[in-house]
């Protein structure tokens, strides 16, 4: 059977295949915010991490002086695990005195979801939304923390940018 | 309290016109200022009486999954919020008696006055309470002042994405799709 003969630019059968693109549609502007902008434009610094070796004590102190909701832990600068305050309460409160000097790593949730620096706004929307994530850290190219996200932060900034006070 | 009872004041000083909302999520806005707090999801309030013991609200928290308890009078009107954050803070009591402190009445450690919203607020109003009170909860009271329900920011960022229904999901989906070999290989 003979081989169908493949096109070539010679030919003049050369077809651009980016020629019938067309740009993606947004239903409004915050539309294209959330598919276009990456999670780095959401307000994701300050952020807390710490070895996952730390004794609990430490880490609870951490977070009180702070005032934050969560810390990020790693071993060897990559990310190992999450301690947030559900966390504290569901592993720690009642049993405070007897755990108190155990190492974070052993009431973390290890495994946390991640977003990467580059991925869209509406993906972290969507983690929380549907996956019921609070926190979500941030990582670049080469798996290293550059930040965290949660409900606050992301709401703030959806607000500012439906009134505007977002450059679009 | 609300920042602005009775008024929709997502632009609480009046500086962002709805002209300047136009094209920029202007559905959204609407929304935000035309739908009741009802619409977003409601969490089943946990409510305790003021001398319930710190760790019973702390063992009621824990059982069922929610953040915080909001300490009721007889009558059910909200005194008080008792949250994951003061957990935490109640563990690191400097006199070392954090022990102690589980025994304690909740109503001695509560975050007073609680921040409140009507069910027939608006989104936009709620945004504004949990803003201007930096809470992550805010307690609902039905028409007699009682506590009936809790919505937290988890709520109000779920009411956001429900807007974009097919963006959020798309991106959720690409998300998990963790594809270790080639299809076929």
């Amino acid at each position: 059977m003979p081989r169908p003969k493949r096109s070539s630019i010679e030919d003049g059968a050369f077809r651009d295949p980016l020629s019938d693109y067309s740009e993606p549609e947004y239903v409004d502007n915050l539309h294209r915010i959330l598919e276009e902008q990456t999670i780095t434009y959401v307000k994701h610094q300050p952020y807390t991490c710490v070895d996952e070796s730390m004794p609990i004590e430490e880490v609870l102190k951490k977070m009180a002086t702070l005032d934050i909701a969560c810390v990020m832990a790693t071993r060897d600068g990559r990310l190992t695990g999450i301690f947030s305050e559900r966390d504290v309460l569901d592993r720690v409160a009642e049993s405070f005195a007897t755990v108190c000097h155990d190492p974070i790593a052993t009431v973390m949730t290890r495994s946390p979801s991640t977003i990467y620096e580059s991925e869209a706004v509406a993906k972290a929307l969507g983690l929380m939304a549907i996956g019921g994530f609070r926190h979500v850290p941030i990582l670049n190219v080469d798996d290293r923390v550059i930040g965290i996200i949660g409900p606050r932060r992301v709401n703030t900034y959806l607000r500012l940018c439906i009134e505007g006070s977002q450059a679009a | 309290m609300m920042s602005n009872p009775g008024k929709a004041s997502f632009n609480t000083d009046g500086a962002i016109s709805r002209r300047g909302a136009e094209g920029r999520g202007m559905d959204l806005y609407q929304r935000l200022l035309d739908e009741a707090v009802e619409n977003v999801d409601y969490r089943d309030l946990i409510a305790v009486s003021p001398d319930a013991a710190v760790g019973e609200a702390i063992k009621q928290m824990k059982t069922r999954r929610l953040g915080c308890v909001v300490v009721v009078d007889n009558a059910g009107k909200p005194q008080g919020i008792f949250t994951e954050r003061l957990v935490v803070k109640l563990l690191l009591r400097s006199d070392g008696k954090s022990g102690n402190a589980m025994a304690e009445p909740v109503s001695q450690h509560m975050l007073t006055p609680p921040a409140i919203v009507k069910p027939g607020a608006s989104v936009a109003e709620l945004f504004d309470c949990m803003e201007s009170n930096k809470t992550r909860f805010v307690c609902v009271v039905d028409g007699a002042g009682r506590a009936s329900a809790v919505v937290g920011q988890k709520g109000v960022v779920k009411f956001l994405a429900s807007h974009y229904p097919h963006v959020v999901q798309g991106n959720t989906l690409e998300s998990t799709l963790n594809v270790k070999t080639r299809e076929g290989a």
